[in-house]
């Protein structure tokens, strides 16, 4: 909810023209600022959020500047993936891995920080491929901003971060509702509650089927590369929220769990939802798309999979 | 016949700073630099017509009204009746082409209670679109209540 206060606030939204002064006529520097930007903005609003917010700029952007679309919108989804797996409320899988195993917010950050480092760097070097043709965009007008809304949100998602850091869930459910009731109730009306449920019946559905397969003896791998590869693989086939509850049930080791299901959210379309929103917004082929993630998620798994040995 | 209650009315407000011309003159090309950038979304299908809603990144900014048995943009302020029957799919397309062909007007409105110039967009000889612009003419201002309409039964 704090998350979509900060979306409606127009926050994100002023940030773009600034983008477009900052490329200076430069395609590359303009990728480069696309996939900074919408990583840091995951890492604190949902990447399927991110999606919403930054996609149909970077659509109109490279329309204007007769940029590569499939190319623009598919890096800024990998950028969204990437970027959202640093925090444990960057996506739904951190989510319920951060929950599940108790951990802290910042020992989830720091453990995670190396290797989203290294697909950040990874994803940049794809960027250099890009030919650094002159853009013809100046600017981009301004949206008004929400101020109100704006700071209402920012308070919600800090004092929600230490109620949770301090095991009182509940409480910052409360707390957040109060205040979008009284401060902001089109937040309410805006909030994707369908797809809350939806996540609770997944996570229904996946404990059952984990609960069957280990009735059956079948078994995942516990820890280590074969983990992180069987997860990155598991959310490449059937997403990567789902492969997540299925996974977590038998409590296997917590990194490259989490590891596995966020570099598996690049690569295939269906590897996240963050994927599918971008693709349907910009009207993207699944062909184009592929085109670019499937690379860059083969050469980022197999350069996790060296970092982690 | 006169009405029974005098019209509800504001209290004036106090004019923390005044309009000027050049105020309406930025508002108006600040919406032809963004005129550009403006795309349609999913159009929303009404019981007797469609409409089209217009955005400006990821914020709707207004709608234009559908005319099915002419398969073309009807002006602000008409929308047509009995256009159930037309396709959303084409109605999309038909008013992409037109807000290609779309001009913004040179003059602007301004309306106190929303404390915003209002800047219309015409194709061919009538106005499509009405676009809202701060006081200062620096930022446009979005339709908020449009663009949760459209994410709640639709796409952008």
């Amino acid at each position: 909810m704090a998350s979509k206060g900060l979306e409606l606030s127009g926050l994100f939204s002023k940030l773009a023209p600034r983008l477009i002064r900052a490329a200076n006529h430069s395609e590359r520097r303009l990728m480069l600022l696309f996939i900074l930007t919408i990583s840091l903005s995951s890492t604190v609003i949902m990447n399927d959020t991110a999606m919403l917010v930054f996609i149909p700029l970077v659509v109109a952007t490279s329309e204007i500047a007769r940029v590569d679309t499939a190319r623009a919108v598919t890096f800024s989804a990998i950028a969204a993936n990437v970027g959202s797996a640093l925090t444990p409320i960057g996506n739904p899988q951190n989510i319920i891995i951060w929950h599940s195993y108790g951990l802290g917010f910042l020992e989830f950050i720091r453990s995670m920080l190396p290797f989203v480092f290294l697909w950040l760097l990874v994803l940049f070097a794809f960027t250099l491929t890009i030919k650094n043709r002159e853009l013809s965009v100046e600017r981009i007008p301004p949206v008004a901003l929400r101020k109100t809304l704006l700071v209402v949100s920012l308070i919600s998602l800090i004092v929600d971060v230490v109620l949770a850091e301090i095991g009182r869930a509940p409480l910052a459910f409360i707390f957040t509702l109060f205040v979008f009731l009284v401060l902001g109730r089109d937040v309410l009306r805006g909030f994707d509650w369908a797809l809350v449920l939806t996540f609770a019946f997944i996570f229904i559905d996946f404990n059952e089927l984990a609960f069957l397969l280990k009735s059956a003896g079948l078994m995942f791998p516990t820890g280590g590369t074969g983990l992180f590869v069987v997860s990155a693989t598991l959310s490449q086939l059937f997403s990567n929220v789902p492969a997540t509850v299925l996974l977590s049930a038998g409590k296997p080791e917590w990194l490259p769990l989490s590891l596995g299901v966020n570099i598996g959210g690049s690569g295939i379309v269906v590897g996240s939802l963050a994927n599918l929103i971008a693709i349907r917004i910009a009207r993207v082929g699944v062909g184009d798309f592929h085109r670019h993630s499937v690379p860059y998620f083969l050469v980022a798994l197999l350069l996790s999979v060296l970092l982690l040995l | 016949m006169t009405a029974p209650f005098p019209p509800i009315r504001r209290e004036p407000r106090t004019e923390d700073r005044p309009l000027k011309p050049e105020d309406g003159k930025k508002a108006v090309e600040l919406v032809r630099e963004a005129l550009p950038f403006f795309r349609v979304g999913e159009p929303i299908t009404h019981p007797d017509h469609i409409d089209v809603p217009v955005f400006y990144l990821d914020f709707a900014i207004d709608r234009i009204h559908y005319d099915g048995k002419a398969k073309s943009p009807r002006p602000k302020g008409a929308p047509p009746h009995g256009s159930a029957a037309a396709n959303p799919g084409e109605a999309r397309e038909v008013i992409e082409r037109a807000l290609k062909e779309a001009r913004v007007l040179d003059a602007a409105e301004f309306r106190e209670p929303e404390d915003c110039w209002v800047v219309p967009v015409a194709w061919k000889s009538f106005i499509i679109l009405h676009v809202r612009v701060s006081r200062e003419g620096e930022e446009l201002i979005p339709d908020y209540g449009l663009t949760e309409e459209v994410r709640r039964y639709g796409t952008l």
